[in-house]
């Protein structure tokens, strides 16, 4: 856990600074890294006291996870959170070392390298996801056979292709098997009651969630996208069903609304209107931070934060299990639009260029996509047809900032914007 | 390592091998019989069979080029489906009456996207959802898949596909393994008639002609062979696994160093004929859908399956006598790279001498195979 310590101490560093500015300027950052740090906190106590300690995936029902009370963290991406770490780099270049093809996603190249490294909390308990591509599938195998975790008791979800009511029913199947898992495993019940009283409060955040975004539509935008960017972290991750995080949204909508009235943009004057077409890139705050100071370009949109979530009805046990279903499969950010055809994927990019009023897509060309870069030139015609710029970076690996160098984006990017007068 | 066989039946293999429309294929649409193509070995090739259809496996044999294809894909889509889209772009899958796509990986899937948007035929589009796991309840989805395919069928043909023609199909396909095993089984002496490359040759014609002409092909091959001299100047048996390999030319560079391959794991190989669709289930949509999800050898896309593939791979080597494995790879094959590092891991474990390659579907930088190839069979002293 030496990282989880490392990545902590600067969470704790940087909240005793965060005491000493005014409330106004930290209100709505305090409770993302307190929640960050809670989370570390806890996956230690667990490791530490020998408590249940479940390693899942981003968004596989976690308001069962609360429901059930088992604290678990992200298999994939519990250094998503430590991407700016010095110790990162260290660790791309040592996991080069594993064997593994390095055309595949360094994502999950490094999660292996930090089990195969001993860096990797060890659970007691595994969730294995097996959408949305097929290196996470490759990677859930390589961990399930680890000759250090084969022991450690599992249970996989097995998603269906399609959208229909039959997938749904399909995968409310699965994750009846995934309670029943977690309840051999833990000992402890599933109160449904208590589920539907989680499900009722992430309701109220995906509501929340939606109604921020609304304001995002907003030119100039409210906000910049690192704020933005942690929507999606605290409802999905640390505080899913947790009235803290309704409170938390509650302010972000808040201070949005405000900032609209106002006509307060994040930027001013904002020059340009971005989409950022894929999941987070380790460098993506880097990236942001300069095409906001060098182009007065604002990503008023990122796959991550689109969040078209659907409420789910409680009023039995199964339109629980089957909207917990639809959450997890259709919803849910990149397997909603990977898992099945292109058809959403697609779709999503036309209306959120649509409703973002976008002026340039920065498609996801990461090496680790390669559904994704295989609709590359569909993207390409659905940007064409809208009237904006389709900001190809080349290949790109938005996990290890080797590949393809912050000054080679920089420099593609700036031609793109010069050449189209976006500037 | 040369060839020693003259056999027609194996010239006519190789006629199809070599060619997307060879002899075979030509001669049953000019008598107006329809073919369907299929993207993976998942596709059940039965139902096809059974509509009155030639099911043809795809493959970029003969491509010059990706020039059509990158407009919509990306440098990191593996060779074969850029290939393979060309050709499809280049009007020379317009023989096609239909296709059909499993999920099988993340680029074939996406063909069928960029097909489906982009190509005025095949009129039929299939696409069958399959399962990520090999339990009862994944036998039982993709049963209703196959169901739906059948009824698709029906529909977009009007043809009618009746239990009995199904089983009469599954009996045909069941005949063509039979006779492939017996062909392997025929490797596993000392002095092998057949070299691994023209193993794959007949292999790789079985999804490209008619199934009746091509078993009775195979069986005079196998009259033509049983009894000939065999292969005694090789160094080393070798076992070939990964993801598609449909060009023997791939294998004849390794045997030209002389390693003559033996057996394999592949899915132009024995994973599509080393076990047989159950003829004694009582529907022949289960049996199937039984077949593709539990009993054939697994293919990596398949979750909690390593396991049952490493122990088929140690079986082969029993089985064969192999000396050292060779793995390949398609660039940009995630599934594949995952399971050669587990099964790399697996060898270390075992003491099996191994070697890894990645390459390109059209045969490129051969110099270097042949490197490989020669430090891998010196280093097991060979």
């Amino acid at each position: 856990m030496q990282r989880i310590r490392e990545d902590l101490d600067w969470y704790t560093a940087a909240l005793k600074e965060f005491d000493k500015l005014p409330v106004d300027e930290t209100k709505l950052w305090t409770p993302v890294m307190k929640a960050q740090a809670e989370d570390y906190e806890e996956t230690i106590r667990c490791v530490e006291e020998g408590k249940p300690l479940l390693a899942s995936y981003w968004s596989v029902c976690p308001e069962i996870y609360r429901a059930m009370d088992i604290h678990y963290y992200c298999i994939q991406g519990h250094h998503f959170q430590q991407s700016q770490a010095p110790f990162v780099m260290r660790d791309l270049e040592d996991c080069d070392k594993l064997g593994l093809a390095k055309d595949n996603c360094s994502l999950l190249r490094l999660a292996l390298y930090y089990i195969k490294s001993g860096l990797m909390p060890t659970p007691t308990m595994i969730i294995h996801k097996l959408e949305p591509c097929d290196a996470l599938l490759g990677f859930h195998e390589a961990v399930r056979v680890h000759k250090e975790w084969r022991d450690i008791p599992y249970y996989s979800l097995d998603p269906p292709y399609w959208e229909d009511d039959r997938t749904l029913d399909y995968y409310a199947g699965e994750i009846k098997g995934l309670v029943s898992f977690l309840q051999e495993q833990t000992g402890k019940r599933l109160d449904i009651d208590r589920l539907r009283e989680v499900i009722e409060e992430s309701n109220k955040q995906y509501e929340l969630w939606a109604e921020y975004n609304e304001l995002r539509r907003a030119v100039p935008c409210p906000h910049g996208w690192d704020l933005a960017a942690q929507l999606y972290p605290l409802v999905q991750i640390y505080w899913s069903g947790d009235p803290r995080c309704t409170a938390w949204l509650k302010d972000m909508v808040a201070d949005a609304e405000e900032r609209v009235r106002a006509k307060k943009g994040w930027l001013d004057p904002e020059k340009i209107r971005v989409l950022w077409f894929d999941v987070f890139a380790f460098w993506l705050r880097d990236l942001a931070a300069w095409l906001e100071q060098e182009w007065r370009a604002n990503i008023v949109m990122d796959m991550s934060s689109y969040c078209p979530f659907t409420l789910i009805d409680t009023s039995s046990e199964y339109t629980m299990f089957k909207g917990l279903g639809k959450r997890t499969i259709c919803d849910q950010i990149m397997v909603r639009q990977v898992r099945g055809t292109a058809d959403t994927l697609l779709g999503d990019l036309a209306r959120m260029i649509k409703d973002y009023r976008i002026d340039g897509v920065i498609p996801p060309t990461h090496v680790g996509h390669k559904d994704q870069v295989a609709s590359l030139g569909l993207m390409r015609e659905v940007c064409r047809d809208l009237g904006v710029a389709f900001l190809d970076m080349g290949t790109v690996d938005i996990f290890d900032p080797r590949f393809t160098t912050m000054d080679e984006i920089k420099e593609r990017l700036s031609r793109y914007f010069t050449t189209m007068g976006l500037g | 390592m040369d060839t020693k066989i003259e056999s027609p039946a194996l010239q006519e293999f190789a006629e199809a091998t070599e060619t997307i429309v060879n002899p075979a294929l030509r001669s049953w649409k000019e008598q107006g019989g329809k073919v369907a193509g299929y993207f993976c070995s998942y596709a059940p090739e039965e139902i096809i069979t059974a509509a009155g259809f030639l099911p043809f496996r795809m493959r970029a044999t003969g491509s010059t080029g990706t020039e059509l294809a990158d407009r919509y894909l990306s440098d990191c889509n593996c060779s074969f489906v850029r290939n393979c889209f060309n050709m499809a772009l280049s009007g020379e899958y317009d023989f096609l009456d239909g296709a059909v796509w499993v999920n099988s990986c993340d680029h074939v899937r996406r063909v069928y996207d960029n097909w489906k948007r982009k190509m005025k035929t095949p009129s039929f589009l299939h696409f069958l959802s399959l399962p990520k796991k090999t339990g009862e309840k994944q036998v039982s989805w993709y049963q209703e898949e196959l169901t739906v395919f059948k009824e698709s069928l029906e529909r977009h043909f009007g043809v009618e596909i009746t239990d009995e023609r199904l089983w009469e199909a599954i009996k045909l396909h069941n005949q063509k393994r039979r006779l492939q095993r017996k062909l392997y089984k025929l490797r596993k002496g000392e002095n092998p008639p057949i070299t691994g490359a023209e193993t794959l040759t007949v292999i790789v014609a079985g999804t490209a002609m008619p199934t009746e002409r091509y078993n009775q092909l195979l069986k005079e091959l196998l009259d033509e062979i049983s009894g000939a001299d065999g292969n005694a100047d090789y160094r080393a048996r070798l076992m070939i696994l990964g993801g598609i390999l449909d060009d023997p030319a791939y294998i004849k560079v390794i045997e030209d160093q002389g390693g003559l391959v033996v057996t394999d794991m592949l899915c132009f190989g024995t994973k599509v004929m080393w076990e047989d669709v159950d003829e004694g289930t009582p529907e022949p949509l289960e049996a199937l859908a039984r077949y593709y999800i539990k009993d054939r050898p697994t293919c990596p896309r398949f979750f909690g399956s390593h396991e049952k593939r490493a122990a088929f791979v140690r079986q082969m080597i029993r089985e064969f006598k192999v000396d050292a494995v060779i793995g390949q790879r398609l660039m940009f094959c995630d599934g594949w790279a995952y399971e050669h590092y587990m099964l790399d891991q697996d060898f270390k474990d075992d003491g099996i001498p191994h070697l890894t390659l990645d390459r390109e579907y059209l045969l490129a930088a051969v110099g270097q195979l042949r490197t490989r190839v020669q430090a891998l069979l010196e280093s097991i002293g060979r």
